[in-house]
């Protein structure tokens, strides 16, 4: 078996929209047949995207779960395609945070449709990053050699992800979107806001209340500041105490300008003039839209239009979330999908790491409750005997917990595999991968295995740049 | 332009950098070819311990972070820069010492010492000499009547995975690897139950030293573990053979082979532990080669 194509399905849910984006994500084996096996993906393709629908809600601050799934089974029907004939997939509920209170809720009413190997809440970093990677600003960075920011702005929030070299180098998120302010059918009189949207108005000097009519001068103002403290975040201009209150969880480190900007989300499509329907959403978005495209991001001249716009993070999550393990890796008895686990990094890049690794394990579990994957970097071409005394430390190190989940780096999992394989009873669960790479403080989705049993897929949600433990 | 032009073009450009209305080169911009060999106390720094894929030698580059990232994929002499029209004096060097490596791994001996500290007994194929050993590969295949005597006497009845090393085309390669892909390859299949023989080592021995060893034996699988040709990128790189049965005189077709075992391909412990479960699934399906569904 050399290639194999898995279908793969993303779903976002979002402040303002629901997508629904189906993709094909081909595993192939690069190595040649005189070679260990070396399986990646290859190629990733969307088969189907699915219009644009506003998510529905049952009260401001809650999803209709009932609805959102209602919605994704005609996207299913309409693309023709049976939920038992997916693989792989992501739902991940984006935007403000205050709307992922029933998260749990939406992500078992979809559970049907998406199957168990899912991300239910990301985190702004991952929705930025993933906005990134879908948007193709990452790839844009890599076949361009500069450094690239893509700014996802939704309804809810802009997520901010700077990319070099087709690596994320940094990341934010700010409380600004389209949908933080909005209207009554007419466009002026101010339906509601949020507490984000309040400080806003009180920084620009525009009175904000229920019921009152804003002015065309005064609804320019608004998005204008947005903009502003959008340019704050990129490296444009000097940051502001308003652009520090709207921060989401962590402030995009300030790392100067970036070579290219370039835009994504549902307000996107206002930046680049290219949403001809703005007028159905009743909210600041298309304001927002102008006000960016007349903004210092326009005169810098940096801005490209990415290969998505509105379907970025969507894409992001269904083809580009996941990872998948390296080809030599060993478990055994083991259920998946193994959901959100923390991993606990402990130090192991040499023979010299050995006296402390036992204590370092033991350490990780009593940071995580006992519960956790065990990461580290590994050794490049370790030694025998470097292999076997790891796993007796691993081994007496984990033997009370569960899950039992080593992650390495470096390609010595299978060798670590069979040497913890022996060191436990013969049937203890257990799975030990590596060539996946992790940052402190990640979390993991382990799928199922897939390609013959010889790979694992990995959606890392990365909490990285952010305030964690 | 004559002579006299030239001479005068000259003597105005070197009044003029006297006068400090030119900029002479900078000391660190003719020296800033990166990963000079360093000297200490009038020794020079050995050149093959360079890594070569964070090696990048292009002066003034673009963007030598960006080239630098590509070569991370590849082994390949890229990125050299040159002096005029042929290579850095650095380049040519490594080159020549990269081949003069890979000519040695092949006209040397295993240190016996190696061998010794592995507990491997040493047989010897009908070949006298390593001259011999390479201008007659029918020799390097076969060994005399009491050799293979002593060989199979060492294999106990109920051993049914026969492991040996041989030298074949790179005594390095050996040196390099066995002692991390033996106990690998041993410990695994013992874990799973699989009775292993003590491993022996061949010296002038090719790939086709299985098939007289196996044939008839009531062992099921031989593995031999050998070092490659040499090439330039590697002289240390092993390959292992593997088949279910082998017979003198069978098809080529019937061996399944992992190549491009060394620390910068498939590093040896985890070659071990694939090896581990190709054995698995030859006695399972006993076959191997092409017949073996991978």
């Amino acid at each position: 078996m050399r290639e194999e194509r898995l279908l793969s399905v993303g779903i976002d849910i979002g402040t303002s929209t629901t997508q629904c984006v189906f993709s094909a994500i081909t595993l192939s084996n690069t190595a040649s047949s005189f070679s260990v096996p070396r399986i990646q993906i290859t190629e990733k393709r969307v088969l189907y995207r699915a219009p644009l629908r506003l998510t529905p809600l049952t009260s401001p601050d809650t999803i209709d779960a009932q609805g959102v799934e209602q919605i994704v089974s005609e996207d299913y029907a309409a693309a023709g395609i049976r939920p038992e004939q997916i693989r792989l997939g992501a739902v991940i509920i984006t935007g403000e945070t205050a709307r992922k209170q029933n998260a749990r809720a939406v992500s078992q009413a979809l559970s049907r449709l998406a199957g168990d190997f899912v991300v239910a809440t990301a985190g702004p970093a991952l929705e930025s990053i993933l906005a990134g990677r879908g948007s193709g600003a990452a790839e844009l960075s890599r076949t361009s050699g500069k450094r690239v920011m893509n700014l996802d702005i939704g309804g809810g929030t802009a997520n901010m992800a700077v990319f070099e070299r087709g690596e994320p180098i940094a990341n934010g998120c700010l409380d600004i979107g389209g949908r933080l302010l909005r209207f009554e059918d007419d466009d002026r009189t101010v339906l509601s806001f949020s507490p984000a949207m309040r400080r806003i108005a009180r920084d620009a000097g525009v009175p904000l209340a229920e019921g009152t009519r804003l002015s065309g001068e005064e609804t320019d103002r608004l998005a204008v500041r947005m903009a502003e403290v959008l340019e704050e975040a990129a490296g444009l201009k000097p940051r502001t105490p308003l652009h520090d209150a709207l921060c989401v969880e962590a402030c995009l480190p300030d790392i100067g300008p970036s070579d290219i900007y370039t835009f994504s989300g549902g307000v996107s499509e206002c930046i680049y003039g290219t949403d001809t329907d703005t007028a159905r959403f009743h909210d600041l978005g298309a304001a927002l839209g102008r006000a960016v495209a007349s903004s210092r991001f326009f005169a810098a001249g940096r801005v490209r239009r990415p290969a998505e716009c509105s379907y970025a993070t969507v894409i992001g999550a269904g083809a580009y979330s996941v990872a998948v393990s390296g080809s030599t890796i060993c478990y055994q008895e083991l259920t998946f999908p193994l959901p959100s686990l923390p991993t606990g990094k402990v130090p192991f890049a040499g023979p010299e790491d050995l006296p402390g690794l036992e204590a370092a394990v033991r350490e990780q579990y009593r940071i995580f409750d006992g519960e956790c994957a065990i990461c580290m970097d590994g050794v490049q071409a370790p030694s025998y005997a470097l292999v076997e005394q790891a796993a007796q430390a691993l081994a007496r190190a984990m033997a009370p917990h569960w899950p039992k989940v080593v992650i390495l780096r470096e390609d010595m999992a299978k060798a670590l595999g069979q040497a913890l394989m022996r060191a436990w009873p013969g049937d203890t669960p257990f799975l030990c991968m590596d060539g996946i790479s992790l940052t402190y403080g990640d979390t993991v989705d382990i799928g199922a295995p897939l390609s013959g049993g010889r790979v694992i897929p990995v959606i890392v949600k990365t909490l990285a740049f952010s305030a964690g433990r | 332009m004559t002579e006299q032009e030239v001479r005068e073009v000259v003597e105005r450009l070197l009044k003029r950098l006297n006068a400090g209305e030119l900029d002479a080169p900078s000391p660190e911009a003719t020296a800033h070819a990166p990963a000079q060999p360093a000297e200490h106390d009038g020794v020079i720094e050995d050149i093959e311990q360079i890594d070569l894929r964070r090696q990048y030698l292009v002066e003034n580059a673009h963007d030598a972070a960006a080239f630098l990232a590509m070569k991370e994929r590849t082994p390949a002499r890229i990125g050299v820069g040159r002096a005029g029209a042929r290579y850095r004096t650095q380049t040519m060097l490594r080159f020549q010492a990269d081949h003069a490596f890979a000519q040695a791994s092949v006209f040397s001996d295993v240190p016996p010492e190696v061998l010794e500290n592995l507990h491997l007994p040493v047989y010897q194929t009908t070949c006298e000499s390593r001259e011999e050993f390479l201008t007659r590969p029918d020799k390097g295949r076969v060994f005399d009547a009491g050799t293979l005597e002593r060989i199979r006497a060492g294999i106990a009845p109920d051993v049914r995975v026969v492991l040996y090393v041989a030298d074949g085309l790179s005594s390095a390669a050996v040196t390099a690897n066995a002692a991390d892909i033996l106990p690998v390859i041993r410990k695994g299949l013992e874990g799973a139950g699989i009775k292993v023989n003590e491993p022996f080592f061949v010296r002038f021995g090719r790939v086709a030293t299985m098939d007289q060893i196996g044939d008839g034996l009531p062992a099921e699988v031989v593995c031999v573990l050998l070092g490659e040709r040499p090439g330039l990128v590697t002289a240390e790189s092993m390959s292992a053979y593997i088949a279910y049965k082998p017979t003198v005189g069978m098809a080529e077709s019937r061996r399944t082979v992992l190549a491009n075992i060394h620390r910068g391909g498939t590093p040896a412990v985890e070659a071990g532990a694939h090896i581990v479960d190709l054995i698995q699934l030859m006695l399972e399906k006993k076959r191997s080669g092409i017949d073996l569904p991978v």
